[in-house]
């Protein structure tokens, strides 16, 4: 099933806006529906339920693996040194037959592939972690068991309260105003909360977090409150922690006002250093070297590095570019606390992941974090924090910057593409559409709606099934500059968001679609306030996308619209092109 | 290659064509016509329809056999054949493929579905990419599942841990010919197979980055019944590592 979310109120229209101009949409809605905290119920019983299930399967396991292991022991028995015991064991639990190894390793085909011991792993790493498979499919387990009512009981000591505080996620005055009328007489807002959980588990502390929605992605944390899991732990493990219907709330109630752009942050006097994790994600890299391009662009020394251990303090600016890697599993791990609160962060990450919580977890210490989408800036400087909007334009001579090249050889091979002919009339254009995006369900689904659509035009479709961490060198590993080429011979760039955020994916949606000539057809976005639906974008929910898709494409009156944001979005560039290097902008 | 003999049921019109779509039909009287007609709708006309029926049950043939005598003026070469005895997918579609005088030939299962571009763009793939042994697009599932498959590029690395390329394609005659075609493989993965047996031939499958068919899941599909209960599932993947010693499954 296709998940059809809701059209974002439209901006004011009030004609094409400049960099920097300010949006400000509505406020977030109100608690979810009756339907949806049904939904979410619902979730949270199955879950429970699970977790029973599969706590009772461990019970009869564990009660017939003791019973094996009492089985009368021979005299020898007790002169066999420690290390060979537990072999003996293993061996006595595997001669039983109570564990069936061929379902383990089906169940749990990571074991298999690392080539480990079932029953050892099960039993060192496999029962902790809910493993199932044990005793192979004929045999599941239905026992229920209730857990309910054993939250833990907590003390709001002022460490704690210092700490949720600290998060910024608890906001008493949107509390007070949400729930007036319902906070207990003499409460304190944030007492009245933290003790609300068994009664309401819908009540918020504030217009981000969601208690339910942290429960429901955490299934393991029931003896806490989400809120101080969270903040006791969950930041520090990279829980995820937002979700996506709140951000997306969240983020449309912020205001690109007061963002303040990257320079600002830095001393001009000093040379800057921008860092990056050598193990991550090549895309971050690219951006410390464009930061590195843009820098030097407004006056800057600066020099992307990936470790700063020779670097001693003062003298220097530093900003790290994805701190959710640098700062988690690069040399920023071992930082000093006065290295933490003097860095600029730039973050790459969408709010309802694991990445974001990590970086949050980071840039929270300095308060200083620039994001390279404007909207989800807007969220940290209504968080309180020093924000800014880091663009990341095609700068001459920057990685960003995609001009004509030829497609890479082992592309070429292994896909079928068009001659193209990057024609100067946008109509002339080969491809129809280009799509762009790593397949998961949400994606998988929605294109397969699509097909009928796709089936009549013609198209480039990367979308590649990309299982584990992605590398530079995977066959399905397309470069920013290859699909560069194809948008510049596309009419259309489709988007479909991964999940149900609604994330304005700056870089695929405007480097690799508005700079390239494309005109971006995509799922409803948070409005970034610098392009605007209808006049440099379009948006159409997947159920009205074949319809638009087909108008854009097939009638006249369609193709005059396509080529109106395609010329809307040239200007743009011009502008953008015109501006690059005066220091008063970006 | 393994074929069986067959009895024509019908022919008419050229089998000399450039391309040929090979069905194998057993027991799918309520989806093999929407799969005949999305062959007969196709925008590239220098076709021949070849369907060999593997000794269906139902009443599968004579629908076949009345759409063909209704459709005899379509334009395309259409042949009905019947295995003189049950032969299972694999050797059925070498049936087909050994009455194919085409150049290039495309597998089309009873259940499933082309759209009209589908062949024509199959055909401009191989013709602009001589070295490439077959081309494969990109296949909507529907029915009991709405998904896409055939979006990664063919790699013998990836295809080390599994497959991910359906048998709908189209691969030159000569290439499947020289590789004898399929080879039966108890509980399926015959397509699996083949892909292998292409990369140990250093050939490699070109990737059309659009959707051009369907692949219809349901409960009767074959890879919902016979080939994903475990036990069978586990045989399979001794068979295949048998068969080709550089596989990893798991």
């Amino acid at each position: 099933m296709v998940t059809r979310s809701a059209p974002p109120e439209p901006l004011p229209r009030s004609g094409p806006k400049g960099p920097g101009t300010a949006v400000r949409v509505r406020a977030e809605p109100a608690s979810p529906s009756a339907d949806e905290q049904l939904t979410v119920l619902n979730r949270l019983y199955r879950n429970t339920a699970a977790e029973n299930d599969m706590l009772a399967v461990q019970v009869e396991w564990l009660k017939k693996a003791v019973n094996a292991l009492n089985a009368k022991r021979r005299w020898w028995w007790w002169f066999v040194p420690g290390w060979l015991l537990r072999s003996a064991l293993f061996r006595r639990l595997k001669r039983r037959e109570i564990f069936d190894e061929a379902s383990y390793k089906l169940a749990n085909p990571d074991v298999a592939k690392a080539g480990l011991d079932p029953l050892r792993h099960y039993v060192f790493e496999g029962m902790q972690e809910g493993r199932s498979g044990i005793f192979g499919d004929q045999r599941a387990m239905v026992v229920r068991r209730a857990v309910a009512g054993n939250r833990e009981k907590f003390a709001l000591d002022e460490a704690l309260r210092h700490r949720i505080l600290d998060s910024g996620l608890f906001d008493a005055a949107w509390y007070r105003d949400q729930y007036a009328g319902s906070i207990r007489d003499g409460q304190n807002p944030l007492e009245d909360y933290l003790t609300m959980i068994d009664d309401d588990v819908f009540r918020d502390p504030g217009a981000l977090f969601s208690t339910s929605h942290y429960l429901e992605v955490n299934r393991d944390v029931r003896s806490m409150h989400p809120l101080v899991h969270f903040v006791e732990y969950g930041l520090f493990e990279g829980r995820r922690a937002f979700s996506p219907a709140k951000v997306n709330a969240f983020l449309a109630g912020g205001s690109i006002d007061g963002l303040r752009p990257l320079a600002s942050f830095l001393d001009p006097a000093l040379p800057t250093v921008v860092l990056y994790w050598k193990g991550g994600n090549f895309f971050f890299t690219d951006i410390a070297h464009y930061v590195v391009s843009y820098l030097e662009n407004k006056g800057f020394i600066a020099s992307s590095l990936d470790s700063d251990t020779n670097i001693s303090a003062g003298g220097v600016n530093i900003v790290v570019v994805a701190p959710h890697e640098y700062c988690v599993h690069g040399p920023g791990q071992y930082w000093s606390s006065d290295r933490f609160s003097d860095a600029v962060y730039i973050n790459t990450e969408q709010w309802h992941t694991s990445w974001f919580t990590l970086a949050y977890n980071v840039f929270r210490r300095s308060g200083k974090v620039l994001d390279i989408n404007p909207a989800s800036a807007a969220g940290f400087a209504r968080l309180g924090m020093q924000a800014g909007f880091l663009p990341l334009l095609p700068l001459p001579g920057s990685r960003l910057r995609f001009e004509r090249a030829n497609i890479t050889q082992s592309l070429l091979r292994s896909k079928v593409i068009k001659h193209l002919t990057y024609p100067e009339r946008f109509t002339e254009r080969p491809y129809d559409i280009a799509f762009l995006g790593a397949l998961n369900a949400r994606r998988a689904s929605a294109l397969a709606a699509l097909a009928p659509t796709l089936a009549s035009h013609d198209c480039f479709l990367h979308a590649p099934r990309l299982d584990g961490p992605v590398r530079s060198t995977d066959p399905d590993m397309m470069s920013s500059s290859d699909f560069a080429q194809i948008a510049k011979n596309a009419k259309i760039l489709l988007n479909i968001h991964q999940g149900e955020s609604h994330y304005f994916e700056w870089h695929r949606l405007f480097l690799s679609g508005i700079a390239q000539g494309c005109v971006v057809v995509t799922e409803p976005c948070t409005p970034i306030g610098i392009l605007q639906d209808g006049l440099h974008y379009l948006t159409a929910t997947l159920a009205d996308m074949p319809a638009l898709i087909d108008h854009l494409l097939t009638t006249a009156e369609g193709r005059d619209k396509i080529q109106a944001i395609h010329d809307n979005g040239l200007r743009l560039m011009e502008e953008i092109e015109s501006q690059i290097g005066l220091s008063a902008s970006w | 290659m393994i074929t069986q003999d067959t009895t024509s049921l019908f022919e008419c019109g050229p089998r000399k064509t450039r391309v040929s779509i090979i069905v194998p039909l057993y027991n799918y009287e309520r989806a093999i016509i929407a799969a005949l007609k999305s062959a007969a709708a196709q925008t590239f006309r220098d076709l021949a329809l070849i369907v060999v029926d593997d000794c269906s049950k139902d009443s599968s043939r004579d629908v076949v056999q009345r759409w063909m005598e209704q459709n005899a003026d379509c334009g395309l070469g259409l042949v009905l054949r019947q295995n003189v005895q049950n032969a299972r997918l694999a050797v059925t579609r070498n049936t087909g493929l050994a009455l194919a005088q085409s150049e290039f030939c495309f597998f089309l299962d009873a259940d499933n579905q082309l759209y009209p571009r589908c062949i024509e763009k199959h055909v401009a793939a191989l013709d602009a990419y001589p070295a490439a042994a077959a081309a494969y697009g990109m296949i909507e599932v529907f029915e009991a599942r709405a998904d896409v498959i055939g979006t990664n590029v063919f790699s013998r690395q990836r295809l080390k841990h599994g497959n991910y390329i359906d048998a709908m394609a189209m691969i030159r005659t000569k290439a499947l010919l020289g590789l004898e075609g399929y080879h039966d493989i108890r509980y399926g993965w015959e397509d699996y197979d083949l892909w292998l047996r292409l990369c140990e031939a250093e050939g490699y499958a070109v990737q059309l980055p659009e959707i051009l068919s369907r692949y219809r899941e349901h409960g009767q599909s074959m890879l919902r019944t016979e080939t994903n209960i475990s036990n069978n599932i586990r045989e399979l993947k001794e068979n295949m590592t048998r068969r080709h010693s550089w596989l990893d499954l798991h």
